[in-house]
């Protein structure tokens, strides 16, 4: 976490005695973690985007761009896919995760979250974005992230990151499939 | 007994489960995120089996029938996506009212990238009412309606019914209700903008509420618009409707991160803001919204009797140099300069 960045808790509100599981603390947590690492990357602040994730924390993406894709493993690596991702946007991509589900114990957690991408065009360089003056932008890309969290010193971060394009098979390979959260599974080998 | 900021975590838990379910056929987790009602009854745990369409009870079926025919048609390829939530209730009932974006992808391209693209099919608001069932949070209802209906049309230019979120008493910290009540703010504020409650709009923010804009236009130099107290910003609202599109703009807040004390907290937020085409031309038209700007808020929002309100709002586009200027740096949630 850079200087400029406070570590911010929640306060929980009429929390019951004794419950196990996730608080609304935790649930407020992870959604503000969620939107640290959209905030951080976006804009690259590839120091804040790594203090979003464990040590050890990966990130698996289907981005298909060259230093994007693959597997990132570590905060080195995930300070250069930082880096790499923010020559490859410019400063003009917006993610956002919604529809987030959670399950998880307090200490540990899943999630699941649909995410759309935006970008924006700094000039009319996209004749089809022309439908008015002040239209600059478009949705390019959806897709989903699957979570493993943990809790550590009292801060949520991402152990695990995996993003999937949608209309990816993996993807595909859940309709019809209970709902879960968390990171998709291994393939079976 | 008002909502709690449980109550809020678990009706958004519940909407979450209920749109993975229909985006990716899960009938019995569909069937879970309902009220039992007419005889039937919703199953006391899911199907640890399968959720194929075959293990649900022919009752079930029936009933969600129009929702299954929205799976068919996606085919795991449409995603519902709320954008913002506005909720209010008494701790047993509660009514929500969701922005909604529907998006579609557009398969595995030909060829060797593996990145797929996704089209915005259309946007509209999920209108609920939600019944606490056995200790949980279900829909009695949810209804959908496209931003270009006669349904959306009669909003407009309507006070927004549901209330803001009462936060209770200032605190040494942020409370999950603070946030809550600010992250209900910035979905307030976008809303009645777009469905021109002038009045509502002017009413998110202190009386002395600043809001300074930052927009470019193709062919002319970066343009700055300010507004200061609630007359102005009223008048700010009224004069901001684009040309054509009055009643069929919204304004969205994503990825909210906030810092604050309890009394005071400043955000920062991703603008989307999105317009429906007035319905389609033709039948077959799939592709009925799109998006009009994006471009990032940078809020500073105080607690006043309880209730969240904008003290400062900066918004710039996407495009303008202020955005520009933050990129490569740590990211500071901080208003921008004016």
């Amino acid at each position: 976490m850079t200087d400029s960045v406070s570590v911010v808790g929640v306060a929980s509100d009429g929390e019951r005695p004794g419950a196990v599981g996730m608080t609304d603390a935790d649930h407020e947590e992870v959604r503000q973690l969620f939107a640290r690492y959209s905030q951080t990357l976006d804009f690259g602040d590839a120091e804040g985007f790594v203090a979003c994730f464990v040590e050890d924390g990966v990130l698996d993406t289907s981005a298909p761009e060259e230093g994007l894709s693959g597997v990132h493993r570590g905060r080195e690596a995930l300070r250069r896919f930082a880096v790499a991702s923010t020559e490859y946007s410019a400063g003009r991509v917006r993610q956002s995760s919604l529809n987030v589900l959670v399950e998880g114990d307090g200490q540990t957690a899943r999630a699941t979250s649909y995410v759309i991408v935006t970008r924006a065009y700094p000039d009319a360089t996209k004749p089809h974005l022309k439908p008015s003056p002040v239209t600059r932008s478009e949705l390019t890309t959806t897709g989903m992230c699957f979570d493993e969290l943990v809790k550590v010193q009292g801060r949520w971060l991402l152990s695990r990151r995996q993003f999937r394009h949608d209309g990816l098979p993996e993807v595909l390979e859940r309709v019809e499939r209970p709902i879960t959260a968390g990171a998709y599974p291994e393939p079976a080998s | 007994m008002a909502l709690t900021a449980r109550d809020y975590a678990e009706i958004k838990q519940a909407s979450a489960r209920f749109c993975h379910s229909i985006d990716f056929g899960d009938l019995g987790g569909l069937v879970q995120c309902f009220a039992p009602d007419e005889g039937f009854e919703t199953p006391a745990d899911p199907p640890a089996e399968s959720s194929a369409p075959g293990a649900i009870p022919e009752a079930y079926a029936s009933r969600i029938m129009p929702l299954r025919l929205g799976i068919r048609d996606g085919k795991g390829h449409t995603r519902h996506t709320p954008l913002g939530v506005m909720i209010d209730g008494d701790g047993a009932t509660a009514r929500a009212l969701w922005s909604v974006i529907l998006s579609r992808d557009l398969g595995v391209p030909a060829g060797t990238r593996r990145a797929t693209s996704s089209l915005p099919l259309g946007t509209g608001f999920y209108a609920d009412d939600l019944v606490k069932h056995a200790g949980r949070w279900v829909f009695a209802s949810r209804r959908f309606f496209w931003d270009w209906s006669a349904d959306a049309g009669k909003l407009v230019g309507k006070p927004l019914e549901i209330q803001p979120v009462d936060a209770g008493e200032i605190r040494t910290e942020m409370t999950a209700l603070d946030y809550e009540a600010i992250r209900q703010l910035l979905t307030r504020c976008g809303y009645t903008l777009g469905f021109e409650d002038y009045d509502g709009f002017a009413d998110c923010f202190t009386p002395d509420g600043y809001y300074s804009v930052a927009v470019d236009q193709e062919g002319h130099p970066e343009c700055r618009l300010r507004a200061r107290g609630r007359r102005q910003l009223w008048q700010f609202a009224v004069d901001g409707t684009e040309d054509g599109l009055h009643g069929h703009v919204r304004h969205t807040a994503l990825s909210p991160l906030i810092e604050g004390d309890g009394r005071r907290a400043l955000v920062s937020s991703y603008a989307l803001v999105t317009h429906d085409f007035g319905g389609p031309a033709h039948p077959k038209q799939r592709v009925n919204s799109g998006v009009l700007f994006t471009g990032i808020y940078r809020d500073e929002v105080v607690k006043v009797d309880g209730r969240w309100l904008l003290s400062r709002r900066t918004f710039r586009k996407d495009t303008v140099s202020d955005v520009d200027a933050l990129v490569g740096k740590p990211l500071k949630v901080e208003p921008f300069d004016d």
